[in-house]
């Protein structure tokens, strides 16, 4: 093929797209097509299709919907929090000061490290009794006696904790990048015109920044919908299934229990959540931003 | 003598050692730590080596009651009230750290004991078989390993079988050990000198060919998941035991169907 023909783009981008087919495609529609059989690791290469058997049995599954439950809090939580923080440090830090280098490296330092990690490290901080660092410092400096932070009733709260400290920095960096696309001279003339920091953040920061929010909340709520390690990491969907979210339940149906065509339909359950997420953020959204 | 041993050392209202850690995080170590206290009821059995039978007859008794027992404990504050969270790693650490009197710990334990607390420490230690349900034998839970090889080329048989004997054998089994206190089921490793009058290892032997090992079928895995639920159950609700175990045994069941 000549260097210049209108085809040449294609030999550039084809190793891109095999790379998609191989591992994003195919392994779609393969998932697709294990959660409408009966196929089980016990079991190799002896299964037959179910048609929509998997689906039924999920949805008349009580742990189902009790993961159901538990994503529903976890994703909203993680969503909000995640989304205001990354949104307020990106407004703190968008200003030339002393050391603010310095301090996005340390904001970014949750997001580079690996999580499973991080999630043993969180393990011994967030440990019960007097051994935990958490409680350690609560008991020897408050005199606050030991917090039970992974134990059935404030397990959630800490894995969402944990889950939205190592996903801040990406919002903030998210959310920094459409700050500093903002054109200066919106902000001098909103100054010559007396507007407090209030009326620039909803008059100028938030219309101008609505593509950015809606990428920021899409790949916010697609990754903890999805969301696996951390909380494998911390407690496994226990105690007592208090943090058993839909990716930890489709991984014990599929790999501990063998049974791959439930695993599979949690699986797609998942993906059709993040597809409606995404569709109302796009009708959220419709309106397009500010153009100035 | 448990509530004796939970001591509140400075009068403020936080137990400082509990007499007794047990892990009861969701981990397998979790369930072979407290399936001795199920097998120590006389014939309680998880599987009858075709279906799930744990939530039946004696054998349900026999679960309900070691998880009404470890439910006590908690609230008696023998154990500590974050026994869901602990794993057998932090049970070791809170051993060593004083927080806690006792620990029932696998025997590979007691050679990072040694390790991480130190001669002066390990002087203090001293092991005892996991007590009998009154009435019945002692138990204990006999782990390990499987080594099994898939291939069907002749030469990499035969040096996977060449692996496996040299594994398998004298030297290796004696310093896994000696070392590790992984129990070796050579029996003659034991009257190496080095084992020989080692009480701590005497009494690890004896445990060991008294032991029960999980059983072997398909389906364990969902009986090993339900068997840890439950132990949470126990600790972390007030949640009737008996429908626990109804609903446990039936889950566990269910996917033991789906294997077939």
């Amino acid at each position: 093929m000549k260097i210049g023909s209108k085809y040449t783009y294609l030999f550039f981008i084809l190793p891109a797209i095999l790379w998609v087919i191989a591992f994003t495609v195919y392994p779609f529609f393969f998932s697709m097509y294990i959660s409408l059989t009966n196929m089980n690791l016990t079991r190799p290469g002896i299964y037959k299709l179910v048609g929509l058997d998997n689906y039924i049995e999920l949805f008349k599954d009580d742990q189902f919907w009790l993961s159901f439950r538990h994503t529903a809090v976890f994703t909203i939580s993680v969503i909000t929090f995640q989304f205001l923080f990354g949104f307020f440090l990106a407004l703190l830090l968008n200003r030339p000061m002393k050391g603010t280098s310095l301090v996005r490296t340390a904001v970014m330092l949750p997001w580079v490290l690996p999580p499973v990690a991080l999630g043993l490290n969180w393990q011994w901080i967030l440990r019960g009794g007097q051994l935990g660092l958490i409680n350690a410092v609560l008991l020897q400096f408050f005199r606050i006696k030991p917090v039970d932070w992974l134990g059935f009733e404030r397990a959630l709260l800490s894995v969402i904790s944990v889950t939205v400290w190592i996903g801040v920095p990406f919002s903030f960096m998210l959310e920094l990048s459409g700050l500093q696309k903002i054109p200066n001279s919106l902000f001098e003339a909103a100054n010559v015109d007396g507007a407090s920091a209030i009326q620039k953040l909803f008059h100028i920061i938030i219309p101008m920044m609505k593509s950015t929010f809606m990428i920021n909340l899409i790949m916010i709520t697609i990754s903890t919908i999805g969301y696996f390690d951390i909380i494998y990491a911390l407690t496994d969907g226990g105690p007592n299934r208090a943090t058993e979210v839909l990716p930890l339940l489709m991984y014990h149906r599929a790999f501990k229990f063998g049974n791959l065509g439930e695993g599979a339909s949690v699986a797609m359950v998942m993906l059709l959540l993040s597809l409606i997420c995404t569709f109302i953020y796009l009708l959220m959204f419709r309106r397009k931003e500010a153009e100035f | 003598m448990g509530k004796k041993l939970s001591v509140d050392k400075n009068g403020d209202g936080v137990i400082d050692t509990y007499a007794l850690g047990i892990p009861g995080s969701k981990d397998v170590v979790t369930a072979c730590t407290l399936l001795p206290w199920f097998w120590g009821h006389a014939g309680a059995q998880l599987s009858d080596g075709q279906k799930v039978v744990f939530g039946e007859d004696k054998n349900k008794e026999a679960m309900v009651d070691m998880l009404e027992f470890l439910r006590k404990l908690v609230d008696e504050k023998i154990v500590s009230p974050d026994m869901a969270s602990l794993k057998f790693t932090d049970v070791e650490a809170n051993f060593i750290g004083g927080a806690c009197a006792m620990a029932i710990l696998g025997s590979w334990h007691y050679a990072s004991i040694k390790e991480n607390g130190g001669e002066d420490f390990i002087k203090n230690v001293a092991i005892a078989p996991i007590p009998a349900v009154p009435g019945n034998d002692p138990v204990t839970t006999a782990g390990g390993w499987t080594i099994a090889m898939f291939t069907k080329d002749p030469a990499k048989q035969d040096a996977a079988w060449k692996f496996m004997e040299f594994f398998a054998g004298h030297d290796v089994q004696k310093a896994l050990t000696v070392k590790a206190a992984q129990m070796t089921t050579l029996k003659e490793i034991y009257d190496e000198p080095e084992l020989k009058d080692d009480a701590v290892m005497q009494t690890f032997k004896e445990g060991l060919f008294g032991g029960k090992t999980r059983d072997a079928v398909p389906f364990y895995s969902a009986m090993d998941e339900q068997f840890q639920n439950l132990i949470q159950i126990a600790v972390t609700s007030k949640d009737d035991l008996n429908q626990a175990v109804e609903r446990a045994a039936a889950e566990a069941q269910k996917i033991a169907d789906s294997m077939k």
